[in-house]
């Protein structure tokens, strides 16, 4: 499609775009010996320059991301007990998840921890190391806030589960 | 000369369009598509704040399959589902590309209940070619123009777009089809592309809604558009 925008085209903003954009959303100063797009190309939907730019720290966040996925293709229950959340309690802890990575980025990452269900369909994803441990809490049903628990050296509560405060207890104990 | 046949998809583009830009956050749209589709998904994930400023139309989320070849990408104007192609071997028509596409657009649409105002599919299909720039010019230039001036031309392409009212929709499309010279494909080869964008009208916005089924019966449509417009350019 045509080099200069048109709005009768889909095509997506060229890559000097992206890269211009995505320095001021992330703060980082561009890599050297980026290649220019060849102007006689139709840009891509998104550059690899770009992606190298988005690699965002989001490290350990698809694992955990993925675990959720693997609860919630579970059957209802087993012998057990009930294994898949509910659709509140999945949405809710991955949107927690997503939002705590962007408040952490790009000073720090969201470390690897371990997704669970408990016995009414909501979902616990925990964080131990040794000596301290966060755990976000989601329970299965709306009408129930979700928490956060830390447990750092002495120093242990219970509060509201905000994006923010999970990012911090997290960064606390990576 | 070469055929429509001889053509392979390399990677197809659909895309949405939503002008409700505040009601986008990327932490929703990925609950939303891994809840469905999170199997699919299973690649890397990104996602980014959108500081003050951010143009709508650039992806702050971005999903991947395990193979590299499907992609979810989504900012608060713009929702983009992605094929592509991954390697040699892998032979996908146009419409099984679609059938992958589709439903996480119209999933998407349903469950967080977004207003669509455009749609577009952008598709790239390549073909390989000792010379492209050649084989292009006896196709579409007259024996005048392949004399002089075409007769040394290094590369060359042709540019076509038109607006129309398909059959079967109440609504006026742009269809634009490039016929390019490249190198492409894991080699490197030497290569004729086709890409062909068909979109709704931007001049349209404010008369156009398209819910889940709508968006169905487009992608639908410009399918069969798409296929019957490569076989004029490239006929047997």
């Amino acid at each position: 499609m045509p080099a200069t925008i048109d709005e009768r085209t889909v095509c997506q903003p060229r890559n000097a775009e992206f890269r211009a954009w995505w320095r001021r959303a992330i703060k980082v100063i561009e890599e050297p010996g980026v290649a220019e797009d060849d102007p006689r190309a139709t840009p891509d939907a998104i550059s690899p320059e770009r992606l190298q730019l988005a690699d965002a720290r989001i490290f350990h966040l698809s694992p955990i991301v993925g675990q959720l996925v693997e609860l919630w293709n579970e059957p209802e229950e087993d012998e057990y007990g009930r294994l898949k959340p509910t659709r509140h309690a999945f949405d809710t802890s991955v949107q927690f998840l997503i939002d705590a990575a962007i408040v952490a980025y790009p000073r720090y990452g969201i470390p690897a921890g371990c997704a669970s269900t408990d016995s009414e369909c909501g979902v616990r994803i925990e964080w131990v190391r040794p000596g301290a441990s966060v755990h976000l809490v989601v329970p299965a049903e709306e009408n129930r806030p979700p928490y956060v628990y830390h447990e750092v050296g002495n120093d242990y509560a219970t509060e509201d589960a905000t994006a923010e405060r999970l990012a911090y207890w997290l960064k606390s104990i990576d | 000369m070469v055929t429509w046949q001889e053509f392979t998809l390399r990677s197809v583009y659909t895309a949405m369009f939503t002008p409700d830009h505040s009601a986008f956050a990327g932490s929703r749209v990925v609950a939303t598509i891994m809840r469905q589709f999170g199997d699919r998904f299973s690649g890397d994930m990104q996602v980014l704040p959108i500081p003050p400023g951010f143009p709508p139309e650039f992806p702050a989320v971005v999903l991947k399959s395990g193979d590299g070849s499907q992609e979810v990408s989504a900012g608060p104007g713009r929702f983009n589902c992605v094929w592509k192609e991954t390697g040699p071997g892998v032979s996908v028509t146009l419409r099984e590309a679609l059938d992958q596409c589709v439903p996480v657009l119209e999933h998407y649409v349903r469950e967080r209940n977004v207003r669509v105002e455009r749609l577009g599919l952008v598709l790239q299909r390549a073909c390989p070619n000792d010379n492209p720039a050649l084989t292009l010019i006896q196709r579409f230039c007259t024996e005048e123009s392949q004399r002089e001036p075409f007769n040394r031309s290094a590369t060359f392409e042709i540019h076509n777009h038109k607006e129309y009212a398909p059959e079967g929709v109440n609504y006026r499309i742009n269809s634009w089809v490039r016929c390019q010279c490249g190198p492409g494909g894991p080699e490197n080869a030497s290569v004729i592309l086709v890409t062909q964008d068909l979109n709704t009208m931007a001049t349209e916005l404010r008369e156009r809604q398209f819910d889940a089924d709508k968006i169905g019966v487009f992608f639908s449509m410009v399918c069969d558009e798409a296929e019957a417009i490569i076989k004029k350019y490239f006929p047997k």
